[in-house]
């Protein structure tokens, strides 16, 4: 019997109410080890086909291919980690929430075509809304409004992209859109949509202003998901487009940048978030086998990782109830466990041999240099040397040393401790053997211990082996001159209590600056056109109803009274006069009568 | 002030040295070792050079720790800074600063008061 995964999770998300204490976590671990079961038991091939939507065609709720099970491998083997992890926890709110999100995420994954995908990618947005208000503070409720605003407004980019492509190709598939031919107002549309959820600057600030404010366990599950079913996505629908070489590249600095200049260390795991997925979204950029499976790879061992690190940093907040670098430090021998298992973390996005990061980013800097893609390469490798700068060494250091702030505390509760276990041991197993996560990989062949052979389009076989004594040699060079770097400029690395500005300040504070620009220019405007023409144009034309045509007569008549022999003086009186009886109006009335054949012969002539 | 046996010994100036001079090393070994490898030579030529990663992870480290600490100038904000707008636009400017600026007021008026009661008195006395 088939089941899909996705429904493992939403369904068994609605009786999460009616468990109570223990039974309760024991539950929610239960179900995503069910949907991993699901997952592994899943056969290859289209399940689920219905059409209820007219006109449509087609749905195809669950395509269960290679790189629709990696994804779905891994997000359920995180989300036990992370149920376990949170064990300590018994909100409804949080516990449907997380699986409702999680269900999501695996629907998307497994989705056939672009209206079930569109579906469970709003599911998505919605139950992760809800992991960041469930922590119930005003700066939550903020982050969480603007958080949904964001997704909405990528979800509308997603919907009307499919609504164009099904308009140009009559089909709502979900497959790779051709590079080249593939090209039009729908493709970009949805891309932009996925890169939205992807964090790609400039609509990356979303991850940075809401992770930090989510729950403990909330912000160890948003880490995971999101963005890692955009990269998903991508990998599906853009490989080769090379666009993404490009925003990849700035997403790996971004991340680093920011990160570098951050204060609190879940803001610092947030924009690491971002650097990691530039890896991903650069290899899809790149397009050939080995990148599409080496971003494959690096979401795989990335997702584990990076909940490490975040689940490191939970627990300290769990414990300390801070997260800024200028209020923490000096908790290592505190928390010894968070230490540890956080820098086993920090190793292995860092890429250090003997860790997982080191097995699977170096497939993409592999493929990016097959490639002689020179720029993009350097690019990978000088964040590479960046991630050891601010996750490798900041995040721990910072954190646990630096200076000691008197904070002592209890080590973080066993069950967190079991759910960094477990995510620890994974970071050096694939690590030490990445033969198991390499046989997952889509185009992979000939998987042994530490090797693999992934062959092109084209027919080109790249033999690809994690363990060269070479690679190991120039990758601790570039990871112990980068440590090297941090402690020669530390002084300038020093915390201050301040955030930085990202992209969001257009919503935030731009947004009230363009109310109060628009505001004085309007109003300035409205003043302006009050002045001229109520004030001066009217008035203006008051006085000249009034004086024009005694003007124009004086006009008119002046060349007589010349004629007649008038010095200047009496003219000037003669006008004088003149003026005061037409103002007066009191015109003898065979003057009044010239006026008028005057100007009833001017009528009849210009008439 | 504790002497330097009394501190954690992570923080003792001794320990400090002696994880430098680990590192040192460590970067020291890790480029010794590439004289080891055989087969030199990367993709693009310049990644073949001897030396070259180290140099590029502390170059390109350097870099952004500059960039970084340039752009913070720029781009660092109080933590409160989007709460202290809101305040502003919403509402009047905080007590503080109607209380700060009334005594500036209130003691600029007393400076002008001293200064007209000191010309006065002047003129007072230069009359009498």
């Amino acid at each position: 019997m088939t089941v899909h995964p996705a429904l493992v999770l939403i369904l068994g998300a609605l009786l999460v109410p009616l468990f109570k204490g223990r039974a309760k976590s024991i539950y929610v671990i239960l179900l995503p080890l069910l949907a991993l079961l699901a997952v592994y038991a899943l056969p290859l091939g289209n399940f689920f086909n219905v059409s209820w939507l007219a006109g449509f065609g087609e749905m195809t709720l669950l395509r269960s291919d290679k790189l629709a099970k990696a994804f779905g491998f891994i997000f359920t083997i995180n989300a036990t980690a992370a149920f376990i992890y949170a064990f300590y926890l018994r909100d409804n709110t949080q516990h449907v929430s997380a699986l409702m999100y999680i269900g999501g995420a695996l629907g998307a994954v497994f989705a056939g075509d672009l209206i079930t995908l569109y579906i469970f990618w709003e599911i998505m947005a919605i139950a992760s809304t809800m992991l960041i208000l469930a922590r119930r503070s005003k700066r939550s409720y903020g982050a969480a409004f603007r958080y949904i605003l964001v997704h909405i407004i990528g979800g509308l980019f997603l919907l009307a992209g499919i609504v164009i492509t099904f308009n140009y190709s009559g089909s709502i598939d979900f497959k790779a859109f051709d590079p080249e031919t593939g090209r039009h107002a729908g493709t970009w549309l949805i891309l932009l949509g996925f890169l939205v959820n992807a964090a790609a600057p400039p609509f990356s600030a979303w991850l940075s202003d809401a992770y930090p404010e989510g729950t403990i366990t909330g912000s160890v599950i948003l880490s995971a998901y999101t963005t890692k079913t955009a990269v998903y996505t991508l990998i599906r629908g853009f490989p080769g487009w090379e666009i993404l070489m490009v925003v990849g590249c700035v997403m790996a600095l971004y991340g680093i940048i920011y990160a570098l200049l951050e204060n609190d260390m879940r803001r610092i795991l947030a924009y690491s978030i971002i650097n990691q997925v530039g890896f991903m979204v650069c290899a899809v950029g790149v397009g050939t086998a080995i990148c599409l499976d080496g971003a494959v790879a690096h979401a795989f061992c990335h997702i584990i990782y990076k909940s490490l690190l975040w689940m490191s940093a939970g627990a300290v907040l769990y414990r300390v109830g801070m997260s800024k670098c200028t209020e923490l430090g000096g908790l290592y021998k505190s928390m010894p466990w968070s230490l540890w298992l956080g820098t086993i973390g920090a190793l292995a996005i860092s890429a250090v041999p003997l860790t997982s990061g080191f097995t699977s980013k170096t497939m993409i800097l592999y493929g990016a240099a097959d490639e002689k893609l020179f720029i993009p390469w350097l690019i990978l490798e000088i964040a590479s040397a960046g991630v050891f700068l601010h996750a490798g060494i900041k995040f721990p250091y910072f954190v646990f040393f630096a200076k000691d702030r008197g904070h002592r505390v209890q080590e973080a509760p066993k069950s967190m401790i079991g759910g960094m276990l477990i995510l620890a041991f994974f970071c050096i197993f694939i690590g030490l053997f990445p033969g198991p996560l390499y046989s997952i990989l889509p185009h992979a062949q000939n998987v042994t211990a530490f090797a693999l052979d992934v062959v092109d389009v084209d027919g080109h076989v790249h033999h690809f082996t994690a363990w060269k004594f070479a690679k190991v040699v120039t990758q601790m060079q570039l990871l112990l001159l980068s440590a090297l770097t941090f402690f020669v400029w530390i002084k300038w690395l020093k915390r201050t209590d301040t955030i930085v500005l990202d992209t969001d300040w257009l919503y935030r504070r731009g947004g009230r600056l363009f109310y109060r620009g628009a505001d004085r220019f309007l109003n300035t405007a409205n003043e302006k056109t009050h002045r001229f023409f109520i004030v001066k144009f009217i008035g203006w034309i008051g006085r000249f109803t009034k004086s024009a045509p005694s003007r124009i007569l004086v006009m008119v008549m002046t060349p007589f009274w010349r004629a007649r022999g008038l010095e200047e003086n009496d003219l000037l009186e003669k006008q004088q006069a003149f003026y005061e009886d037409a103002r007066l109006g009191a015109f003898p009335i065979g003057r009044a009568a010239i006026f008028a054949v005057i100007l009833l012969g001017l009528l009849y002539i210009l008439g | 002030m504790p002497t330097d046996k009394e501190t954690d010994w992570i923080y003792r100036e001794s320990t400090k040295k002696l994880l430098m001079r680990l590192l040192l090393g460590g970067c020291a070994i890790s480029v010794l070792l590439e004289l080891t490898v055989l087969k030199r030579g990367g993709k693009f030529g310049v990644d073949g050079w001897f030396g070259f990663y180290a140099l590029l992870g502390f170059v390109s480290c350097t870099l952004m720790i500059f960039a970084a600490k340039g752009l913070g100038l720029w781009l660092k904000v109080s933590t409160n800074f989007y709460e202290q707008n809101k305040t502003n636009d919403n509402n009047p400017p905080p007590k503080k600063n109607i209380a700060k600026k009334a005594a500036k007021k209130s003691t600029k008026k007393k400076i002008a008061k001293k200064a007209t009661r000191k010309v006065t008195k002047k003129r007072e006395g230069g009359s009498r």
